[in-house]
């Protein structure tokens, strides 16, 4: 599991994760995915395009994100889902805190709002 | 003629010992005795006689000596006594490993050439011994030896020690040897511990499955027929699940899928299955899933339950009307296939994890359930498996399997379990598998 960061800024951050993020996966980035969203305190946009796997576990960190940002009225908003990401987000119900986008021009605009 | 005594037996005189020569009885000519008759071999046992213990603590330990020649033994005996250590002596190899076998020595010095028993066939002999075969055995060995020694160092042999002794090499050699059964001692004891607190472990875990197991409700055959596998990925699983009359008229049906897996995912999803099969959650109507997941979400926010949340899949089947309302909280869609119909039908229905949000909102479905139809309730963990390709199977790829399973006879959940394991190309399953079957 690797986590790249695209971009940071005042306003939001934008980082890619890339691979499978099942039990294993979290563990290899979950602090520092936690660093760059929930600790930053500002938008955070999440491309996962390169995730190819979304597990239990995986949920869990994007919904601790996600609360956490909630609290301090920032967004998390996770990028180009694979259609198979997509429909685990979709059955989880997270869609009701995360904002799953499919265009980066969107999802930045959201992030700078 | 008489021979004034020389200085060295004066010194072993007044020290209480017995001079060299009267260590060596007149028939005790060994290849030893002879060696140290000369004047260098006497300086030497003279020295060892003489030298001093050290400033080392003194050491402790049993020690058994076993050499046919006497002033070895003698020798050996007072330097090692002086050292600390507990001696015993045998000079016969069968006595001396009955001796072995009362378990009390730490170190064993055995002569490698003793004609009772040579070292190369007592080694081969205690090692085929569990109950000797930790103690260690220092060769003593005449200079000629050397092949022989060789031979018992490979065969397990600690170490060796070449007549006439050096006191200094005796000493390290004796204590190094010691040294390391002492931690080979500590290092068994650990694994006993470890053994010991990891059956501890290995029992208190099978206990708690055991229970997790007797929580689920046995197969039914009647009004319709319901039978369930349950596979944990580890001793003890995160899926529980569960099937109930509420009344006359309304049969519940719920599975539960912790995040993760293990004794913190267990111990959740038994308190929340608890919950579900007693109806313990006052004022919540079990007829309505969205009642049951709203009192359920609100029961167990994941803040105080170890940041863990679970998916929930609850519906209610009422047999007067032939329908089954159903609502989700982030759990796969169960499948209703239907007699004559070509797609399954997938249950699905929106809904947060449980524990995931507070006030997070259920919205229940409902559809009829045709005379025949066949329902399958399952976690993700029966179809998020890893092809040999590399990639992962897809809900609906394992929609297809369960659709396509011959409609005319019972389901047969062994060879179904059986499929999935091919599936995951036979590797241990990373995820719980439940999997529940109605037959209408």
């Amino acid at each position: 599991m690797e986590l790249q960061v695209i971009h940071k800024d005042e306003t939001y951050t934008h980082i890619a994760l890339l691979g499978k993020l099942d039990v294993g996966g979290v563990g290899e980035i979950e602090n520092k995915f936690l660093g760059f969203t929930a600790a930053g305190k500002k938008n955070a946009i999440v491309d996962i395009s390169g995730v190819t796997f979304l597990g239990s576990m995986g949920l869990r960190i994007i919904l601790d994100a996600a609360k956490t940002l909630n609290r301090e009225k920032k967004k998390l908003i996770l990028l180009t889902p694979q259609p198979l990401v997509h429909e685990v987000l979709e059955a989880s119900g997270i869609g009701e805190i995360v904002s799953i986008q499919h265009d980066l021009a969107a999802a930045v605009a959201l992030a700078q709002a | 003629m008489d021979t004034a005594p020389d200085p060295a037996s004066k010194r072993s005189r007044a020290a209480g010992r017995r001079p060299i020569d009267e260590l060596f009885g007149a028939g005790e000519a060994t290849t030893a005795s002879k060696r140290v008759r000369s004047s260098v071999g006497r300086q030497l046992f003279e020295f060892v006689l003489e030298q001093p213990s050290g400033k080392q603590a003194p050491s402790s330990g049993r020690l058994l000596i076993v050499d046919h020649d006497q002033l070895s033994r003698d020798i050996l005996s007072r330097n090692l006594k002086r050292e600390g250590y507990a001696v015993e002596m045998e000079t016969d190899g069968t006595r001396a490993m009955a001796r072995l076998g009362e378990g009390i020595f730490d170190l064993v010095l055995w002569e490698v050439a003793l004609p009772t028993l040579n070292g190369f066939d007592l080694l081969t002999k205690i090692k085929k011994d569990s109950a000797l075969q930790h103690i260690p055995i220092v060769l003593l060995s005449e200079q000629a030896e050397t092949e022989n020694v060789i031979r018992c160092i490979e065969a397990g042999a600690e170490d060796y020690l070449s007549k006439p002794f050096n006191p200094a090499l005796l000493k390290a050699r004796i204590r190094g040897c010691m040294e390391r059964k002492t931690l080979r001692d500590q290092e068994q004891r650990l694994l006993a511990t470890i053994k010991t607190h990891q059956e501890r472990l290995t029992g208190e875990l099978n206990e708690a499955s055991a229970y997790l197991r007797s929580l689920f409700p046995a197969p039914v055959s009647e009004p319709f027929s319901i039978d369930w596998r349950f596979i944990p990925s580890s001793e003890l699983g995160g899926d529980s699940f569960g099937y109930r009359w509420i009344d006359d008229d309304h049969f519940a049906l719920y599975l539960l899928d912790v995040c993760g897996h293990g004794v913190g995912a267990a111990l959740l999803s038994v308190a929340a299955l608890n919950v579900l099969r007693s109806g313990a959650m006052q004022g919540t109507d079990f007829r309505n899933p969205e009642a049951v997941l709203s009192a359920v979400n609100r029961a167990f926010p994941m803040e105080e339950h170890n940041n863990r949340y679970f998916t929930l899949w609850y519906g209610v089947y009422q047999r007067s009307t032939r329908k089954i309302a159903y609502g989700s909280g982030g759990h796969p869609p169960a499948l209703l296939i239907i007699p004559g119909e070509a797609a399954p039908k997938k249950l699905a229905a929106k809904g947060m994890m449980i524990g995931g949000m507070p006030g997070s909102r259920y919205v229940a479905q409902s559809c009829e359930v045709p005379p025949g139809s066949r329902l399958f309730l399952f976690c993700d963990g029966a179809y998020e498996l890893t092809a040999p390709d590399g990639r992962t199977y897809t809900f609906d790829e394992f929609a297809d399997i369960l659709a396509g399973l011959p409609a005319n006879i019972p389901v047969d959940l062994d060879r179904l379990v059986a499929q999935i394991r091919t599936l995951n190309d036979s590797k241990p399953l990373d995820d719980d598998l439940s999997l529940i079957t109605i037959q209408f």
